[in-house]
């Protein structure tokens, strides 16, 4: 079976879209903080 | 109104994300998401997971987040004073009483099934178990819960002892307060727990096909089991409402613990940038994490349709009993140390949410009794220390599932659907809105306004009457009840209606004592 090229774009598109999400914010917390 | 002086406060930031983070990150995100995304489509799964995501659990969280901030204006850490504010009718606090019940009922059950990650992490290092097959495993498993005996446990006394020690670790952590016992766990546990969890996924990516006879077997099919998206299975409306569900379960909204951790902030803290931090750290702990451990390592031990079998028998199964075999097994050195890893990454996961479900009853106590903390957490500790009694010795008779249903399914979605209305439309959504977004270090996007005010209480709603109509009726009725558990589950409903009654009539004596009725 394998991972098929569809199956490695959603997990490539999901792991992106979170850990973006998860960079992002807590780079956005830390520069906040560093502010205040 | 609370009768003592200051109330606690967070100490840093980044401390109350990473709690409110581990209230959220459970056994779930490890367990449960893998199966629900391989059963449901694979990769399309995220398709609708994404959606609801977006128009439920982040919704959700600023909703849960900005009801608490505001009722620790009014120096109110539970959701009985928080709807009382909310909604200037005698009727409010009532219903805020359901998030008392649902945080201490769940923590009845949580805490026990907490106690066994810990004993398995235990077993793992002391190598107990070893070259198990399913069926050793299981009745392993069974002996230690003392539904049955085996050479390694006669009695349900080890059992019972890591009960007792997971419930002093967790009243501790409560005892020692809002910044010294909960902060502090979190900042341990949380960075150990994620350290765990990307060792172990290392591990599992580096497998490859653990025996070369079975080609087929490999963490490579493992992933495509997952990922490989299903489209066809997007036209079926069952796999939308999983996804609204795992969702709504993974994120640990609708049981009154954000509200508590939030009631602690200062009125013009953040909680926009907070919600959105705590949500995507646990999205990391349940798609990247949760989804490369247990059902690629399954895969490549016991092939895919063994594995498909095993995920139709449930979370507890994969968890506790495959998982085992695999770590025990003489294809996977050092299984001892990963382990005690994998064990020990849940108890993590289970500690840092049982002792958010603590919380609720802790500060309803505090603030609406005048209670100091130590009072408060002992009284709660000696009442869930005799409720857990009956999960304990009962638990082969579906007690522990029945409050599960119950209070762990079923009254989350009640529960959310009520803090939704009140906060956007008998509070006003305007001014729901001016509250969320007061001191943010970002803006809500005005799209969430809409959202939050008309589709995430339709979904709720959708929800509710699904799972009503799919089995609530069939629960209610004891369709499917072996007969000789059914004077067990109607024991389990009693003490749940017991518990639901105690907790009101605390809630009308505090309003007596304290407030004017309205």
């Amino acid at each position: 079976m394998g991972l098929t090229t569809n199956g490695i774009i959603f997990l490539a598109l999901a792991w992106t879209i979170i850990i973006s999400l998860v960079v992002i914010s807590f780079y956005k917390v830390f520069k906040t903080q560093q502010k205040k | 109104m609370a009768l003592n002086g200051e109330r606690e406060q967070w100490g840093t930031k980044i401390g109350l994300i990473l709690a409110v983070a581990g209230n959220a990150v459970g056994l779930g995100n490890f367990l449960r998401f893998p199966v629900q995304a391989a059963q449901n489509g694979g990769g399309a799964f995220m398709i609708p997971y994404f959606i609801f995501f977006l128009l439920l659990g982040i919704p959700l969280m600023w909703i849960e987040w900005g009801i608490g901030r505001h009722g620790g204006k009014f120096r109110h850490g539970s959701a009985p004073g928080m709807f009382d504010v909310l909604w200037k009718n005698k009727l409010a606090k009532y219903f805020g009483a359901l998030g008392l019940f649902i945080s201490i009922t769940i923590l009845i059950y949580y805490t026990y099934i907490e106690s066994w990650t810990l004993g398995f992490s235990i077993f793992s290092i002391l190598g107990l178990y070893s070259n198990e097959t399913k069926e050793t495993m299981t009745g392993f498993l069974s002996s230690y819960q003392g539904i049955t005996t085996s050479q390694t446990f006669t009695s349900i006394w080890p059992a019972y002892l890591l009960m007792l020690l997971t419930f002093s670790i967790n009243f501790a952590v409560l005892y020692k307060g809002i910044s010294k016992g909960i902060e502090k766990l979190a900042k341990i546990a949380m960075p150990l727990l994620f350290i765990f969890a990307i060792i172990l996924a290392i591990r599992i990516f580096t497998l490859g096909t653990p025996d070369p006879a079975f080609p087929e077997n490999s963490v490579a099919n493992g992933f495509a089991f997952i990922w490989n998206p299903d489209f066809s299975a997007l036209g079926n409306p069952n796999i939308w409402l999983a996804a609204a569900g795992q969702i709504f379960f993974t994120l640990s909204v609708g049981m009154g613990t954000i509200h508590a951790y939030a009631s602690y902030l200062k009125p013009n803290d953040d909680i926009v940038l907070s919600g959105l931090a705590t949500a995507s750290t646990n999205e990391f702990a349940e798609v990247v994490l949760g989804a490369s451990i247990a059902i690629p390592v399954a895969v490549a031990f016991f092939g895919l349709d063994a594995t498909k079998e095993i995920a139709q028998g449930g979370a507890f199964n994969l968890g506790f009993v495959s998982m085992p075999i695999i770590f025990g097994s003489s294809h996977f050195p050092m299984g001892e140390v990963f382990g005690f890893m994998w064990f020990l990454l849940l108890f993590f996961a289970g500690i840092t949410s049982s002792v958010a479900m603590g919380q609720p009853v802790v500060a309803f106590l505090e603030d609406e009794f005048g209670m100091d903390r130590k009072k408060a957490v002992t009284a709660l500790a000696i009442a869930v220390l005799i409720a857990v009694q009956f999960v304990i010795f009962f638990l082969k008779y579906g007690f522990l599932d029945e409050m599960d249903y119950w209070a762990g399914t079923f009254g989350l979605v009640v529960f959310a659907l009520i803090e939704t209305i009140l906060f956007m439309w008998v509070f006003g959504a305007d001014k729901a809105w001016k509250e969320m977004n007061q001191g943010g270090d970002i803006q809500i996007p005005m799209f969430f306004y809409y959202v939050m005010k008309y589709i995430t209480p339709v979904i709720l709603m959708v929800l509710m009457i699904w799972w009503f109509i799919q089995s609530a009726i069939p629960t209610l009725l004891l369709q499917n009840a072996v007969p000789e558990n059914v004077p067990y589950i109607w024991g389990a409903r009693i003490l749940m209606a017991a518990i639901a009654v105690i907790l009101m009539l605390m809630v009308k004596k505090a309003w007596e004592n304290n407030h004017s009725e309205v």
